[in-house]
This record gives structure tokens, C-alpha cells and sequence, in this order.
């Protein structure tokens, strides 16, 4: 089980990551949500049984988005608090855009913002299934499990945020 | 659109490889907090345990079913069967459980009919001192078109009687009759010889102990007896003429009733000597075992009578018709079934357009 568990781990992690990082925007958020939802799926791991079609990766997932739920009510209550502390501290807080910076050169930061921005303009769905399938690299069954959506509208939604995504980068 | 796909690509990776250090350490406090590696337990899951307590019920059920009879009253005797009924069945039913006199008797009884490879072979002479009225009923299958009349004939020949013949449906019938005792052995083996191979052949043995009606019998035999002399002494001994008269009036019927009496224990005797025999027999067609060569031929030879072929077809087309009709009547049950199946289908054909 050990084993296991660690294999899908290593296999999900960046893809956990990516997905909660597009979501909340912030490094360190992003890291407390990723450790939060392993730590909940080990947890629990004796209990997740793969029915209808369920998998590793739509349950971890399915925590994650638990786990942003839960984090967005609190974050009504402490973000000031919390912005107020981490903006305090240096090198604790960075947001998607620094980490851009960080990790790559000048030309190609600018073509990921206009990406991030491009994102930002699409419906709560087709994000969705954009950062599911081309962040998260999330096979169709495991999107359309996490969604709870039909294969059929799945690829509506996915066509239509590409096609929006084109015309905003100009490809 | 395969840019765009692209660029979503490229910036995923990116996205993916950000953040290694988190990822080890991460991994460091997950390998800490993982369960100690222990042997799992073996569970049957719940489907498997349902499919396997349905199964054994059905077979129980099967089981309390098909037994001839209740177990309360079944005395399996302590004989071996001999090699060549190895598939035949015997049950040995009697009035009385296991333990009692009676039950021995009826053991040494058993022993005496079925002679096998056991060690002591009790003679059926040896058990004439007992007073057991032995029923028994044979039940076979044959292909032999003569079995009833060889039956009746056999019975006559063995110094027995038939006293009832019944048809119950065609092909089957019951003869009852009565055998010496110590003939049932051969008209068993001449039975046994008209079921062809074995195949199939049930015999049930009754046994009733009829001791006590014959003490009961000699009791009054003795009485009868004892109060004959008295009144004879008496009638020796009267004067009166009216008295004498009344004497021999109860003379007379004493002497009646002791005969009767005689004749009773007489036919007691009877049911002792001989045992009854009901012989079932079930006449199949030949074609329906296929065992060996000969019953190849039987076979073939069956089809080859124009009745039975004739026969075959009106029952395969009673079968077709009998399905037609009840898909007929049942037929909306399956569009469901249908509208699922084209709901799967479309699923799938989707999936493979989306991968």
C-alpha cells in the first residue's frame, strides 16, 4: 500500500499543483492545498473504493476541490489577515505571475501572462476542462468524472474554450 | 486550434515542473505518515459472499427436495452394496429408529436380501425366526417393450403372485405382487438385467414388525384353548339338559373363534413367507441414452420410426413457437435494455472522438 500510494502520489503531484496554483494564483496557498489534500487522501485511502468508473485521480482531485471550497469560505473571514502576513514576510509570498518571472525568460513570461489572461476570459467550465486537460494532463474520464459532466458535453465545453482561447492569442 | 492546444500544452508543463522542492518534501512527510507495511487481509467481498450463501441454499434446497423421505423415519443399514449396484440407490425405510431389536432384525434382514462383499453373509433362513413383513419397491427404466409381461411371468415362475397391474400415464407402469422370500434376490437380479447399463434403478425396502400381533393372536389361541376344556369339563360333568344345551352353544363358538383365530396367525405367517414386491417401471425411448455403440444404433433406429420422428419435430417446433410467444408478450421489457445499450454505444464512440 505504501508503495502504492507514493507511486500515484509522484504521478499526481504536479498535476494536483498545477491545477490548485491556476486556481488560487499563490505559491504557497497553492502548497498548503496540495499537502492538505494528500495528507487527506492518505487519510482516507482505506475507504476510496473505484466504483462507476471513479479513479485515484478523480478522488484526489475531487478532494482538492473540497478543500478549495472549505479554503474560500474561510478566506471570507481571515484574508486580511492573511494577505497581511504573508505580504509582511519577503520571499514567503508569491503569486503565479513572480513564479513565471522566476522560472522563465522575459519573452516567454510574456507569452504565459497573455496565456493566464487569455484563461481568465473563459466561463468557470471551460477553464475548468482547459486546466484539467492541458495543465493537469488529466485523461477525458478523469475530467469528465471530476466535473460530474457527460462525455458529450465535455467536448462541447473543451471545443468552445479552444476555439475562445485561439481567437485570444491569435494562433 | 492545435496551437491553441499547443500553447495550453507548453504552459502545463511549465506549470507541472515548478515547484520540485515542495514536492520532495511533501513526499518525505507522506512516506512518515503512511500505515506500516502490513500482510492485507483476505476479504470476500459482499457479492461473492451473497452469490455463495445463494448457491448453497438453492443447493440445500435441491437437496431437502429431492430426498425421498424424511429423515425421521430413514434406518440406513450397516450393508455394503455389491460392486454392481454401485448406481443404484437404496433407501431401507422402516417403523422403527435405529438401535431397538427391531432394527437389528431389520439389518440382518437387509444383509440377507442385498448379499455383497461384506465380511458376515447372514442367510435369509437365519431370519425366519423373526416375524418381519418385508415391502419393497423397485423403480425402473427401461427400453425394453416386454419388461411388464417378463415381470408377471417371473413372478409366477418364482412361486409368487401378481395381484395388481396399473397403468399411470403411457410408459409407466406399477405391478404388485407377492414373492417367497427368499426368491427376491433372483427376481431383483432379473430385474436389474432389464435396465439397460445401469442407468437407473431405485429400490425402497419397508419392514414391519408383526410380533406383537402374534402374541396377541396366541394369547387368545391360548385363552380360546383353556376355556374349551373347562366348558368341556363342565359339559362332562351336567345333568340338566338345559344347561347342557347352553354349554354346547358356547362350545361351538369358542371353537369358531379359535379357528379364526388360527387362520390369522396362518396368513401372519403368509405375510412373513412372502414379501410384497411393487415393481414401477418407467419405459423410455431408445434414443434417448447414448452410451455405447449398440445405443447408437438405438438411436438412429429410433429417429428412423417416422412417429418418433414426426414426434422430435412437433416438439422443437412447439418449443420455437412457445418462445416466439413469450417474447411477443414480454418484448417491451427489452427496450430499456435497448435505449441503454445505444446510450453506451454513444458513450463510447464519444470517449473515442475526445481521445
Amino acid at each position: 500500500m505504501e508503495h502504492q500510494f507514493l507511486e500515484l502520489y509522484d504521478d499526481y503531484y504536479p498535476k494536483l499543483y498545477a491545477y490548485i496554483l491556476m486556481r488560487v494564483r499563490h505559491k504557497e496557498q497553492a502548497e498548503d492545498i496540495v499537502q492538505q489534500t494528500f495528507l487527506k487522501a492518505l487519510e482516507n485511502v482505506a475507504s476510496f473504493k473505484p466504483r462507476q468508473g471513479a479513479t485515484f485521480g478523480s478522488w484526489v482531485f475531487q478532494i482538492a476541490k473540497n478543500e478549495l471550497i472549505d479554503r474560500s469560505r474561510q478566506k471570507t473571514r481571515l484574508v486580511f489577515c492573511d494577505t497581511e502576513i504573508l505580504d509582511a514576510v519577503p520571499g514567503t509570498s508569491s503569486t503565479i505571475e513572480e513564479l513565471l518571472q522566476k522560472e522563465c525568460d522575459a519573452e516567454q513570461k510574456e507569452k504565459w501572462l497573455k496565456v493566464l489572461s487569455s484563461l481568465d476570459r473563459l466561463d468557470d467550465d471551460e477553464r475548468e476542462v482547459i486546466t484539467l486537460k492541458y495543465l493537469s494532463d488529466l485523461p477525458y474520464k478523469e475530467i469528465a468524472k471530476t466535473m460530474n459532466k457527460k462525455p458529450n458535453t465535455l467536448a462541447v465545453i473543451l471545443k468552445r474554450a479552444l476555439e475562445k482561447v485561439r481567437k485570444d492569442l491569435h494562433v | 486550434m492545435t496551437e491553441a492546444k499547443e500553447t495550453m500544452k507548453a504552459f502545463g508543463k511549465v506549470l507541472r515542473s515548478i515547484n520540485p522542492k515542495h514536492q520532495t518534501a511533501l513526499r518525505r512527510l507522506l512516506s512518515q505518515r503512511l500505515p506500516q507495511e502490513s500482510t492485507p487481509r483476505k476479504t470476500i467481498p459482499f457479492r461473492h459472499l451473497f452469490f455463495l450463501g445463494a448457491w448453497s441454499m438453492t443447493a440445500l434446497l435441491l437437496v431437502l427436495i429431492t430426498r425421498p423421505n424424511s429423515p425421521s423415519n430413514i434406518v440406513t443399514p450397516a450393508i455394503s452394496q455389491p460392486r454392481e449396484y454401485a448406481e443404484d440407490t437404496l433407501t431401507l425405510t422402516a417403523g422403527v429408529t435405529g438401535g431397538s431389536p427391531l432394527a437389528d432384525k431389520l439389518d440382518q434382514t437387509a444383509s440377507a436380501i442385498f448379499p455383497g462383499n461384506g465380511d458376515v453373509i447372514v442367510n435369509y433362513e437365519d431370519t425366519q425366526g423373526s416375524m418381519l413383513e418385508t415391502t419393497t419397491r423397485l423403480n425402473i427404466m427401461t427400453t425394453e417393450k416386454d419388461a411388464p409381461a417378463n415381470i408377471i411371468m417371473l413372478f409366477s415362475s418364482l412361486g409368487g403372485h401378481v395381484s395388481t397391474v396399473a397403468t399411470r400415464t403411457a410408459g409407466w407402469q406399477t405391478i404388485t405382487g407377492f414373492v417367497p422370500s427368499k426368491s427376491y434376490p433372483t427376481l431383483k437380479d432379473n430385474v436389474r438385467n432389464m435396465v439397460r447399463g445401469n442407468r437407473y434403478m431405485s429400490e425402497t425396502l419397508q419392514a414391519d414388525d408383526l410380533i406383537p400381533q402374534a402374541i396377541n393372536i396366541e394369547s387368545n389361541i391360548a385363552d380360546a384353548t383353556a376355556s374349551i376344556d373347562a366348558l368341556n369339563k363342565q359339559l362332562l360333568e351336567a345333568r340338566d339338559e338345559a344347561l347342557k344345551t347352553s354349554l354346547n352353544r358356547q362350545l361351538t363358538s369358542l371353537e369358531t373363534k379359535l379357528e379364526r383365530y388360527h387362520k390369522s396367525l396362518t396368513a401372519l405367517h403368509d405375510r412373513v413367507d412372502f414379501m410384497t414386491v411393487t415393481i414401477g417401471i418407467n419405459e423410455i425411448p431408445a434414443f434417448w441414452k447414448v452410451k455405447t455403440a449398440d445405443d447408437l444404433q438405438n438411436l438412429v433406429a429410433g429417429f428412423e420410426e417416422p412417429s418418433v420422428f414426426q414426434q422430435c419435430w412437433i416438439n422443437v417446433l412447439t418449443v420455437f413457437f412457445r418462445l416466439l410467444q413469450v417474447l411477443s408478450v414480454t418484448f417491451w421489457l427489452f427496450i430499456p435494455l435497448g435505449i441503454w445499450l445505444l446510450a453506451r454505444k454513444r458513450e463510447h464512440r464519444t470517449w473515442q472522438e475526445l481521445e
